[in-house]
């Protein structure tokens, strides 16, 4: 299931306002602290494992929609009302996560200093009513997939040798993954193909507190790619895809896909 | 979950809060709640042992799992209800029925027939639907009612049982009992 949560920036309508260019990170933390205040104990059972982060893949994926975005440097200027997409095949996350975002306590909500937010309006996405072994999607967040070199993880791009062969092998684990949160050890039902279509190349600038611990940087660049792409497989892998999203840092803002109609 | 539930502590509370007469409705409504959250962390532990299991005690486990798993639904069913009740004064209600016509909404005739043809997505989505267009909050336990190791039996009573708690007579018949 998927939903739409509209927030207005509080201010002038007119106005333009800005947020750094790692506004994922922003929108993935404003997830974090609502979900937190609503419920610590379902919040903790997602991020945190003992004392540990929880590396395990997250069920749902998100992107956010900046209308009339510019980007400057290290900001990325708007107008008008946030869009933020919510994407899971897990019904306890999407009500806990609903009813996170639904809080009132929540808002003014700060997602920096100068950009305060509030819920204006949600709905619910119609979701296709029939996935068949072949469909066209387009993504809404750019898809990172990446390989294992040394100790090193190297970005790969549909047009690269063996693209598709690791593009099975990150998605088989992530759907496995998954699908075990709800009690199945099932990963890939039937190996994707992937035809790109209308395909470009995607450098993001992002930024997590464990690469800023280890490098002292502030930001990375992530490579991954954007556009339009066919995939064929098995319609109940299709449909998992569509839900949770595809590749890696789904629950960060990337990988966030919408069937072409 | 609940790691910190040790029965003979809450025990010992209640009863002492009892004793010295200061009683509190949300100490008590506490227990019952952590209560009921362990016989469902229970129930999932039984399944995974009926799973993992052989032989004879394969059989038991089952057997002890389904017993125990029966309870659990009918709670739920009870909880089902009760939340359906308690949803009478939301704005939840008027997305599925008609006050001005005293009628049940297209809409709940739709869950109705879906429930009926087992269909627990689309059932689910309708539902949750309401509640978005409402702006209303989704009670935690109702999404149990759709996980689908529930069978679709099992997932029928449930969905009745909300839609009768929400749609019933029950609160106008307590008042006047």
């Amino acid at each position: 299931m998927r939903a739409k949560f509209i927030f207005e920036v509080l201010g002038k309508q007119s106005e333009v306002h800005s947020l750094p260019v790692y506004y994922r990170t922003i929108f993935m933390s404003f997830l974090k602290r609502a979900l937190s205040l609503y419920d610590k104990n379902y919040f903790n059972r997602i991020y945190w494992w003992g004392e540990k982060k929880n590396k395990w893949q997250k069920p749902f994926v998100f992107s956010v929609n900046l209308p009339n975005m510019n980007f400057q440097d290290d900001t990325v200027s708007f107008r008008g009302d946030i869009m933020l997409n919510i994407s899971t095949s897990d019904y306890e996350f999407f009500v806990n996560m609903y009813n996170s975002l639904l809080n009132n306590r929540l808002y003014p909500y700060p997602l920096t200093d100068s950009c305060k937010i509030a819920l204006k309006q949600t709905y619910l996405v119609r979701e296709p009513e029939k996935f068949d072994s072949k469909m066209t999607f387009k993504t809404f967040a750019p898809i990172l997939i990446e390989k294992k070199e040394g100790n090193k993880k190297v970005p790969v791009l549909p047009y690269d040798e063996g693209f598709e062969e690791i593009f099975n092998n990150v998605v088989d684990f992530e759907i496995r993954n998954i699908r075990l949160l709800r009690g199945q050890n099932k990963g890939l039902q039937k190996r994707l193909t992937f035809k790109p279509i209308s395909i470009q190349k995607a450098v993001v600038k992002h930024r997590v507190s464990e690469f800023v611990e280890k490098t002292n940087k502030d930001i990375m660049f992530l490579t991954g790619f954007s556009g339009l792409f066919e995939l064929s497989g098995d319609p109940e892998d299709l449909k998992e895809l569509y839900q949770n999203g595809i590749g890696f840092r789904r629950g960060q803002g990337f990988g966030f896909v919408e069937v072409v109609r | 979950m609940n790691e910190k539930f040790n029965f003979d502590e809450i025990k010992k509370t209640l009863e002492e809060a009892i004793l010295q007469n200061q009683i509190e409705f949300k100490a008590f409504s506490q227990a019952v709640s952590s209560y009921k959250k362990l016989g469902f962390e229970l129930e999932k532990i039984l399944e995974w042992a009926a799973n993992n299991a052989k032989g004879e005690d394969k059989i038991k486990l089952w057997s002890l799992y389904k017993e125990f798993s029966l309870q659990n639904i009918s709670e739920l069913c009870e909880w089902l209800r009760w939340y359906g009740e308690s949803l009478r004064k939301s704005k939840v209600y008027e997305r599925f029925f008609d006050k001005d016509k005293k009628v049940p909404k297209a809409v709940t005739f739709r869950i109705l027939e879906l429930t009926r043809l087992g269909k627990r997505e689309e059932v689910f989505h309708i539902i949750l639907r309401e509640f978005v267009n409402a702006q209303e909050e989704v009670g935690k336990n109702f999404v149990k009612a759709f996980n689908p190791k529930y069978s679709v039996e099992s997932f029928k009573v449930m969905v009745y049982s909300f839609l009768s708690g929400l749609l019933g007579e029950g609160i106008e018949k307590n008042k006047e009992g």
